[in-house]
C-alpha cells in the first residue's frame, strides 16, 4: 500500500472516531444553553465549517502567491481543490445558520455586516471557481484564478473582524471575544473538539479533491501527447 | 430538536453529494486515462 493510500486510512479512521466523539458530546455532555435550547446544538458544527472555510481560504491566497511566483501546476492544483471545499462548506455556513437564525431571531436572514460578508466570500470564491470553467488555456486560467484568489483573502478578515468592528445581529463573539464573551468549559470543549472534527473532515475532502486534479492533469498531459504525434 | 436534525442532515447530504461527485469524474478520468494509454501503445 502506497504512503498516499495509508495516509488517506489513517485521516479516514481518525475523521470517523473524532466526528463519533463530537456528536456524542454535542447531545451528552455540552449543557442545553438557557435562552436558546437544543437549537443552540448547531453552534457546534456552523462555527468549525467557518472557521475550516476559512483555513481552505488560506490555502489558496497562500498556493497562488506560490503559484504566481514558481508558476509550477502543483500550487494551482492545491488552490482549486482547497477553493472547492472552502466554498461547500461557506455554502454549508450559509445553509445552517438561517435554520438556527428563524428560530432565535424569527426571521431567515437578515442583511447585517457578518452575514452579508460571508455571503461576498461565497460569491468570491463561486465566481473563481466558475472563471476556472470558462478560460481554456491552462496558464492564463492558473494565473487570472490565483489573482482573484489573492485579492478575493481580502474578504476573509472582514468576515472574521465583522462581528467585532461593527454592531450586527450576528451574535457577538465567544471565543477571544474579550471579558464579557466566554463559554461554559463543557461547551468549550465540545466546540474544540469539534473543530477537530471538521478539521479533518476537511483535510479527506481536500486529499480527495487533489488527487481528482493530478488524474486530471495526468489525463491532459497524455492528451497533449497524442495530439502532438498526430500533428 | 427538528431545527437541529434538519441543519445537520443538510451538512451530511452535501458533504454525500461532494464526495459522489468527486468519485464519479475520479471514475471518468480513470477510464479516459486507460483508453488513451491504450491508443498511445
Amino acid at each position: 500500500m502506497s504512503q498516499r493510500r495509508i495516509a488517506d486510512h489513517l485521516t479516514d479512521y481518525a475523521l470517523f472516531l473524532c466526528m463519533t466523539a463530537s456528536i456524542a458530546m454535542m447531545f451528552f455532555y455540552a449543557p442545553i444553553e438557557r435562552e436558546m435550547g437544543i437549537v443552540q446544538k448547531i453552534f457546534y458544527f456552523h462555527v468549525p465549517l467557518a472557521w475550516n472555510a476559512f483555513l481552505g481560504f488560506t490555502i489558496v491566497f497562500f498556493c497562488s502567491f506560490r503559484y504566481l511566483a514558481t508558476r509550477d501546476p502543483k500550487w494551482d492544483a492545491r488552490a482549486v481543490s482547497a477553493a472547492e471545499v472552502g466554498v461547500l462548506f461557506t455554502t454549508l455556513v450559509l445553509i445552517t445558520g438561517p435554520i438556527w437564525a428563524k428560530p432565535v431571531w424569527g426571521i431567515w436572514w437578515t442583511w447585517d455586516a457578518r452575514l452579508t460578508l460571508t455571503f461576498v466570500l461565497w460569491l468570491i470564491y463561486l465566481g473563481y471557481l466558475m472563471l476556472r470553467r470558462y478560460i481554456d488555456s491552462p496558464e492564463r486560467r492558473s494565473a487570472l484564478a490565483a489573482i482573484v484568489g489573492i485579492v478575493g483573502f481580502v474578504d476573509v478578515p472582514l468576515v472574521y473582524f465583522a462581528i467585532r468592528w461593527w454592531r450586527t445581529q450576528h451574535p457577538q463573539p465567544v471565543i477571544m471575544g474579550g471579558d464579557d464573551s466566554g463559554l461554559d468549559p463543557r461547551m468549550a470543549t465540545t466546540l474544540w473538539v469539534s473543530t477537530a472534527a471538521y478539521l479533518l473532515l476537511f483535510t479527506a475532502l481536500y486529499r480527495r479533491r487533489l488527487r481528482l486534479e493530478y488524474a486530471r492533469a495526468e489525463v491532459d498531459a497524455l492528451r497533449d501527447e497524442m495530439e502532438g504525434r498526430q500533428s | 430538536m427538528t431545527w437541529v436534525f434538519a441543519a445537520f442532515a443538510a451538512v451530511w447530504i452535501a458533504v454525500f453529494l461532494f464526495l459522489v461527485r468527486i468519485s464519479r469524474t475520479q471514475r471518468a478520468l480513470a477510464v479516459e486515462l486507460a483508453a488513451l494509454k491504450s491508443a498511445r501503445r
